[in-house]
């Protein structure tokens, strides 16, 4: 995984980085060219897969895990007592990998479904997408405080 | 042997050197009358694993960093190369060459917003202070009492949560639209995923595209994290004509 982020001195660019398994997975299986009677690759597995990542909406424990997450946020870390905390929790919760759960759950299970012989970015792949970077999230962190400013004033 | 296909690019196609595809076999042409198909070797019927759906999209990416390239979806396998010739270039000729014209010069570039589930909800909250009253209130319920207003508080959480994420991701598309020559929007795989788009880019505005989402990036990073990925061949954008029996 390639640093997607660079920062120039007055604008924040973006560059495109490569793929994941998981976005892989949502490309190539699903869209493309295709003559029917050519297709030989047994795609068991792969509806799983898609099912697995949908069940997240719509049913009472689903929305018992909202009241949970937010019941269970310390508000107290947000807001007026300053951004260097805040931003510390963040990084906290990123490193325990409570973030991006439903995208987590696909991860996991693509990896078990197509086996892990590429083991040297499993790490990779685990780690919720916004770690994947570490110069540019300190350069992020460092450039937060305009932009929280800037939303707050717009909101 | 058999061939695996990745796309269909113009027959003067220059692959990088080395490519490798499936089982590091090396990627070769079939060429006919003007287009080519990208191939190597592969077994009759290729496994479906992380090494293979990886290698599939990586030729795929590397040929189309310089060339326009119509990605195959994955797992195309033709039993021979006058097969890959006659089935797929000759009887397709026309298709082939219409999509090949009008996706020149363009990439795919795609662009997915995921909130951070504390940092969205906390937004959350703080737009909506009902929300923070009744979390207020139901912290004085004991847990077993207050389950099903539990859940009622999880259900308003829920729909503040998806009309932000709606909200957030149509100004995000309409930053990013009128850079583009389309786009197609992908799924949403839960309600922390408020944007997972697809952009059909001219390779010469790319460096604007990438300062946009960079503003986006920047704009959003308290709340959630972009991803950029690409360059991609149009995967999004080879939709054949409805009513066409012969493809899929």
């Amino acid at each position: 995984m390639t640093v997607s982020a660079t920062q120039s001195p007055n604008r924040y660019v973006e560059r495109p980085a490569p793929s994941s398994l998981a976005d892989v997975v949502e490309v190539i299986l699903d869209k493309g060219l295709v003559i029917d009677i050519y297709v030989r690759v047994s795609l068991v597995g792969i509806e799983l897969l898609t099912i697995d990542a949908r069940i997240v909406v719509a049913s009472v424990d689903t929305y018992l895990r909202f009241a949970e997450a937010v019941n269970r946020l310390d508000l107290k870390d947000d807001g007026t007592s300053g951004l260097p905390e805040l931003m510390g929790d963040i990084t906290e919760s990123g490193a325990k990998g409570k973030t991006s759960g439903a995208l987590e759950g696909v991860k996991d299970k693509a990896s078990e479904i197509f086996g892990s012989d590429d083991d040297e970015d499993d790490e990779d792949e685990k780690r919720p997408p916004k770690r994947r970077p570490s110069s540019s999230s300190t350069r992020k962190r460092s450039s937060s405080s305009s932009s929280r400013t800037r939303k707050k004033a717009e909101s | 042997m058999p061939l695996h296909v990745y796309g269909v690019t113009r027959a003067d196609v220059v692959l990088p050197d080395g490519l490798q595809g499936l089982y590091d076999a090396p990627v070769t042409t079939v060429a006919d009358d003007g287009l080519a198909a990208l191939v190597s070797e592969c077994p009759e019927a290729p496994t479906a694993r992380r090494a293979e759906l990886m290698a599939h999209a990586r030729v795929l990416e590397q040929v189309v960093e310089a060339q326009t390239v119509l990605p195959m979806q994955f797992g195309m396998c033709m039993p021979d190369e006058p097969t890959v010739r006659h089935d797929l270039l000759v009887a397709h000729r026309p298709r082939l060459g219409t999509l090949l014209s009008e996706l020149d010069g363009t990439v795919q570039l795609t662009v997915k917003v995921v909130y951070r589930e504390d940092d969205a909800l906390r937004e959350v909250l703080h737009r909506s202070p009902p929300l923070l009253r009744m979390r207020e209130r139901l912290a004085s319920i004991p847990a077993d009492a207050a389950h099903f207003k539990q859940a009622e508080f999880g259900q308003e959480v829920a729909a503040e949560l998806e009309r932000m994420g709606s909200r957030d991701g149509t100004e995000i598309l309409g930053a990013l639209a009128p850079l583009c020559l389309a786009h197609a929007e992908g799924k949403l795989l839960s309600p922390y995923h408020i944007l997972n788009t697809a952009f059909l880019v001219r390779r010469e505005a790319r460096t604007r595209f990438d300062e946009a989402v960079g503003a986006i990036a920047e704009q959003w990073n308290e709340v959630g994290t972009v991803r950029y990925l690409g360059p991609q061949p149009p995967y999004s954008f080879v939709d054949l004509e409805a009513g066409d029996p012969a493809w899929a």
